[in-house]
């Protein structure tokens, strides 16, 4: 589903160039939950960036469903985006202004679908997410778990391939990050492909594959199960 | 510790460029339009104030209650003056100025036309008008001296020394000779008179012996002044006795010895005006010029301070939305140990720098206004005005004012970040006091569509006014004018010659003619009346009403056929027949009418003729009752009207006839509605220089509109990023920020409107003739004002939507 | 030198109440190097603020230098800090358009200094810190690394009674984060006591103490295994 060759992605700002990644090879199937771990400034979010089609990589091929999407422009990008990659962030990411419903309901209008059949998929994804009873709230009266789960909602209503998760337990406590690992895990047993990028070994259990990440470059992989 | 927060403010102005410019930029005009005005109401207030005895000098004015109306009369007669210095010990000094319109001649030109003043001796110790060449005590004492400005005396004797020199002045049929016996230093532009020719007054009594000992008779102006320790108060009492005893028995006389005048301290008072009151606050008719008023100079001052306020809010709108991008700035000085009050000095000196660097952008903004400026409101305005404390103390206050004002809000403001927040988050800290910025926006468009809806209603009521029906031709009416006797005598044979040509249609001469300032009024009445009517007495030539074109309901016009003409027949117009009683005009024909000789006699004549009521001064008057009558001794206009699609080919051709019969006179035209318009040259000016200042309001609140823009851009980028991230296209991101600013935008209009309905209204009431409240403006201002509104944030929303969604939700 | 009492702080909004310390007792002295560990979500940052006077608990006891500042005010914080603390931030918090210099000098502008004392200071730290070099660059003009040897010089200047360091090595990469914990952990040497927050196991072995903080409350305190007083 997803292959890199000699990924690279340079940043150049006034006199400092910094090479964030240099030459990754990498390659996931549909259906895999890979986790991508390392220190911090390994480059792991700059890598994720790059597969979620955020960012485009400096030199190297990147493989999407078959295209060579290394060179897309963002327009190009944000259409792939739109039907085929779910976000999950570590600050969740959610719009204060829009209620629950509003914010999980985002993707679907970008896909333009008509507002009966948005409705539909919205409260399927919140009653999936057992956050329905919560629908006409805004976001900064939900503690951080439910917030979490308001953004997995919204990363899984247009029922796409991938899903790419940053840090997604990065603010919640023990109990919630549990929680949406969990529910990111019975995604995956659906057929939902997974990418994770994580400092937590704890985390980092729940993926089938954990890639090692430093300084740019990758360092190891590790199979879990 | 300050020149640390000056490298500060300069470094940041470098940092936010584009921000820092808009700000600049803003303010330096709001402050550039601003001192300009207060330059020009310096002016304005400054009249008259040179003279070094200008708080006790005075001009003498007649108060008048006749027959219901009142006049405030700023002329008075020769006599005026004399008796007053001799009855009033208060009285220090006087002198009349008797303003004559004579053709003027030396050896070098040709006649021009000039108006010259004949002054007395105190005329050079009342005012302030220092001689460059001559002796102030003996320049005015000779009949037949003339004393020059710098320009007359370059206009008639070139580079020549024009001391002793002769100037030819024409009266009547003579030639005169004065001499030259003195030179004017420049004459200060704040003068309610402006004047090139003085000559003594002498000269005058001899020239005109008639009018010098009559209190009934009143053609100049007399100006006295009083001792240092005394007041037109002091004065009065023996200005009372003056009118007991001297003007009293005169009208007594006038009016017949069996008109009674009881209360004659309620009908005739002399009054003193000082003369610093009388550029703003006297608006006289037969004043010696047209002045100023108070209402243009409260309009301006309101419109410098509304543009002012304006470019203040713009300024504090936009350092606000700036400062909160050093949000984290604060928390890091915060957690550095800086506490509150130091941070808001330092934001208040940052703000005042940017307030003095523009203050610095407007003076030059303003040299370079300047000279067009002063062309436009005929004035010799300069910075160096500023050099004079008062208007000094003035200008810092304004800028130093609005600095710390701008400054004062984004002070307390960012100050109040609370570090913790701002330390750990890495987005800028989104202010919650939205609500108040919004406020300022939303007052800043409210005064543009304020100022935008004032201007064009006052555009319509002045073409209004010009389009108003008049009552009589002013199309296509070319006016000679001539004092000279020469002419006179030959006026048939010019006329016979005019009209050779087929582009002339009628012509006529008169006295006066209609839009000018100057008519008379004198006393008539019928043989059956007991009281008597006031009415303007017009003398005029044959075939004044067909060149006019004012229609004639009774009767007929003058004729050469009727020799009974010249003689006391009269025509008069539809409000004479109102006030004496007579409601169809065919009834007035042939009712014996007259007024009164000078020595009191009432001389009984004719009504030959009625016609319809025109205006004969200006739309903002009503119409009065005017007597016509046939005066071939005082045409001072020859009248034009003529059917031409070229007409400067047209004035070639009447010049060169006028050449050929006159040589020697000069020839004066000009065309009567030019002459109308320039009546209004007040509202006329004060209409182009509000829309010069609603153009600038409007950029002004555009400009900050514009900051506005990019700063809530910046604060939503986390939200653009966001919806961006799931594919958001560019159009519904536009449409979302400007949608949020059109509902401010509206917002200003709900509360413009109210505003400037109710200001409209009184302004329009001052007109005699005025439109309607023109609705539609309303509505167009507003949405003017949107549609610039959209375009302006539209463009800023676009560059947001088009940037890369990354920068905006990076966790890291 | 510092101790909290059964430390508590709850953030209350609008419907939501989330107790991020639940009675917190800890007790650092003069001239340790403390690390505060945990998963994210446990409370560090909260405690780190706290402990740093830029925040102050719901309830509870803090003994700072035997005064208890719990119910002080802001003021009154913000005096203390200048005078005791110096901070490190994760992602520098260099002032942009301020040079080195002068990012370093900040903190005794605010102490009333004379500007020939702060520039003997200044150019004090900036020698230990290896950055005299660059005085005059701006802060987008150094790397990660140079930014946070930096940031660290200004936290030292004032001669602070302790350093507070959260998540120090958080945007740097391997090799300048060993860096910077090998400076954090010479200024520990020379007696500065130094309090640190990191979810880095290596960072934490810098460290003489690892207090573990899990869901707002104190769970173990270890000695670290390579360094003892």
């Amino acid at each position: 589903m997803i292959n890199t060759i000699n990924l690279t992605r340079i940043f150049r700002t006034d006199e400092i160039e910094t090479t964030a990644l240099k030459s990754v090879n990498l390659n996931i199937n549909q259906g895999e939950f890979v986790a991508i771990m390392g220190p911090s400034g390994c480059g792991k979010s700059t890598l994720l960036n790059i597969l979620g089609l955020l960012d485009s990589p400096t030199s190297g091929e990147f493989n999407f469903l078959g295209n060579n999407v290394a060179g897309y422009n963002e327009k190009k990008r944000a259409k792939l985006r739109k039907n085929n990659v779910g976000f999950v962030f570590q600050s969740f990411n959610l719009i204060d202004q829009l209620s629950v419903f509003e914010n999980v309901e985002l993707p679907l209008i970008y896909l333009k679908m008509s507002p009966n059949k948005r409705k539909k998929l919205v409260n399927e994804a919140l009653e999936y997410m057992q956050i329905s009873h919560r629908s006409k709230h805004y976001p900064n009266q939900l503690s951080g778990g439910q917030q979490q789960r308001v953004a997995v909602a919204r990363a899984v209503v247009s029922k796409p391939s991938l899903i790419l998760a940053d840090e997604p337990t990065g603010n919640l406590d023990s109990v919630h990050g549990n929680e949406v690992m969990n529910l990111l895990t019975e995604l995956n047993k659906n057929g939902t492909t997974i990418i994770m990028v994580t400092h937590s070994q704890r985390d980092a259990g729940y993926s089938d594959r954990v890639i090692h990440l430093f300084d740019g470059e990758i360092l190891s992989e590790n199979i879990n199960k | 510790m300050i020149w640390s927060y000056i490298k500060i403010a300069i470094r940041n102005l470098m940092r936010y460029k584009s921000f820092s410019l808009i700000n600049i930029l803003g303010l330096s005009i709001g402050l550039s339009a601003s001192l300009l005005i207060a330059l020009w109401v310096f002016d304005e207030l400054s009249y008259d104030k040179f003279h070094s005895n200008s708080e006790h000098i005075y001009r003498v004015e007649r108060h008048i209650n006749f027959d219901g109306k009142i006049f405030d009369v700023p002329v008075t007669g020769a006599v005026y003056g004399t008796t007053i210095k001799k009855d009033i010990p208060e009285v220090v000094d006087f002198t009349r100025i008797y303003p004559m319109e004579l053709s003027l001649k030396n050896h070098l030109s040709d006649s021009q036309e000039e108006r010259v003043f004949f002054c007395d001796t105190g005329f050079l110790n009342v005012f302030t008008f220092p001689l460059r060449i001559g002796d102030p005590k003996t320049a005015l004492t000779e009949p037949y001296s003339v004393v020059l400005t710098k320009k007359a005396a370059l206009a008639y004797f070139g580079e020549e020394y024009p001391i002793d020199k002769t100037l030819e002045i024409e009266w009547g049929d003579e030639k005169k000779n004065f001499r030259v016996t003195g030179i004017f230093d420049d004459i200060p532009t704040q003068n309610h008179f402006q004047f090139d020719v003085v000559a003594s007054f002498i000269t005058a009594e001899e020239l005109r012996r008639d009018q010098m000992d009559t209190w009934v008779s009143n053609y100049l102006y007399t100006y006295v002044l009083l001792h240092n320790d005394a007041t037109y108060e002091d004065a009065n009492p023996k200005l009372k006795k003056i009118v007991e005893d001297y003007i009293s028995p005169a009208y007594s006389a006038f009016l017949g010895d069996d008109a009674k005048i009881e209360n004659i301290h309620d009908i005739f008072q002399i009054r003193f005006r000082n003369i610093e009151d009388i550029h703003l606050e006297s608006k006289l008719m037969w004043d010696i010029e047209p002045q100023g008023n108070m209402t243009s100079v409260y309009t301006f001052s309101i419109v410098a301070i509304l543009i002012l306020i304006m470019a203040c809010f713009n300024f504090m709108n936009l350092s606000t939305a700036l400062g909160s991008k050093r949000s984290r700035e604060v928390g890091i000085r915060k957690t550095s140990g800086a506490n509150r009050i130091q941070l808001i000095i330092q934001f208040l000196s940052e703000s005042t720098v940017i307030a003095l660097v523009s203050l610095g952008l407007a003076l030059i903004l303003i040299e370079i206004i300047l000279p067009g400026f002063n062309t436009f409101t005929d004035k010799k305005l300069a910075l160096a005005s500023f050099s004079n404390p008062n208007y000094l103390l003035v200008l810092i206050g304004i800028v130093v004012g609005s600095g710390i004002l701008a400054g004062l809000y984004p002070a307390f403001f960012l100050s109040n970040y609370d570090p913790m927040i701002v330390l750990h988050k890495n987005d800028e800290v989104r202010g919650s006091k939205f609500s108040f910025r919004q406020i300022l926006v939303i007052f800043q468009f409210s005064i543009s569509i304020m100022l935008i809806i004032g201007t064009i209603t006052a555009y319509l009521q002045i073409n209004f006014f010009y389009n108003k029906s008049l009552g009589y031709n002013q199309e296509n009416m070319l006016i000679l004018s001539s004092e000279s006797y020469e002419v006179r005598e030959n006026i048939e044979t010019f006329k016979a010659a005019l009209y050779q040509n087929p582009e002339v249609k009628s012509i006529t001469t008169s006295g006066s003619i209609p839009a000018a300032l100057n008519f008379s009024d004198m006393g008539f009445r019928t043989d059956k009346m007991e009281d008597v009517i006031s009415s303007i007495y017009f003398g005029i030539g044959y075939d004044f009403f067909s060149t006019y074109e004012i229609e004639i309901l009774a009767g007929r016009e003058f004729s050469p056929e009727y020799g009974m003409d010249t003689a006391n027949r009269y025509i008069v117009n539809e409000q004479v027949l109102k006030k004496i009683g007579i409601k169809n005009p065919d009834d007035a024909i042939g009712v014996h009418y007259g007024s009164f000789t000078n020595e009191g006699e009432f001389e009984s004549g004719e009504i030959i003729g009625v016609v319809r009521d025109f205006h004969i001064k200006p739309l903002d008057k009503e119409i009065e009752p005017i007597t016509f009558i046939l005066n071939e001794d005082w045409l001072e206009y020859i009248t034009i009207n003529y059917e031409t699609s070229d007409l400067k080919m047209l004035n070639e051709k009447i010049e060169a006839i006028w050449a050929s019969h006159f040589p020697h006179q000069a020839y004066n035209y000009f065309i009567l509605k030019d002459r109308y318009e320039s009546l209004y040259v007040d509202e006329s000016r004060m209409k182009n220089i509000l829309l010069f200042f609603t153009f600038l309001a409007i950029f002004i609140g555009c400009l900050g509109l514009f900051g506005l823009a990019a700063f809530v851009a910046q604060q939503k980028s986390k939200e653009i990023g966001i919806r961006k991230v799931h594919g958001a296209p560019v159009g519904s991101i536009v449409f979302l920020l400007t949608r949020q600013f059109t509902y401010w935008v509206l917002l200003a209009n709900i509360i413009a409107w109210p505003f400037a309905f109710y200001f409209l209204d009184i302004w329009l009431n001052n007109f005699h003739y005025r439109i309607d409240m023109p609705y539609w403006v309303f509505v167009a201002s507003g949405l003017l004002a949107l549609i610039l509104a959209v375009l302006t944030v539209s463009y800023r929303a676009y560059r947001s939507a088009t940037s890369n969604p990354l920068d905006a939700i990076k966790d890291e | 030198m510092i101790q909290t009492n059964e430390l508590t702080r709850i953030f209350r909004a609008e419907e939501v109440e989330t107790t991020a310390l639940n009675k917190v007792n800890i007790n650092i002295e003069q001239g340790e190097f403390v690390a505060i560990m945990g998963p994210s979500g446990c409370g560090k940052s909260t405690l780190l603020n706290i402990l740093g006077l830029l925040d102050t608990p719901t309830n509870g006891v803090f003994n700072f230098f035997n005064e208890n500042v719990a119910g002080y005010s802001e003021r009154q914080r913000a005096r203390l800090r200048k005078k005791n603390i110096g901070f490190v931030f994760q992602n520098f918090n260099l002032i942009d358009q301020f040079t080195v210099f002068e990012n370093v000098e900040l903190p005794l502008i605010y102490l009333g200094l004379s500007a020939k004392e702060r520039k003997t200071r200044v150019e004090a730290a900036l020698e230990k810190m290896q950055m005299t070099h660059r005085r005059k660059h701006y802060p987008s003009q150094l790397s990660g690394g140079q930014q946070q040897r930096v940031a660290i010089a200004r936290a030292v200047v004032s001669d602070p009674k302790f350093i507070l360091a959260d998540e120090p090595t958080g945007n740097l990469d391997s090799a300048h984060g060993d860096e910077v914990m090998n400076l954090l952990g010479e200024l520990n040497q020379a007696g500065t006591t130094i309090i640190m927050v990191t979810h880095s196991q290596r960072d934490a072995e810098y460290a003489q103490r690892v207090i573990m903080l899990f869901d707002g409350q104190v769970i173990s305190e270890k000695l670290s295994s390579e360094k003892s007083n």
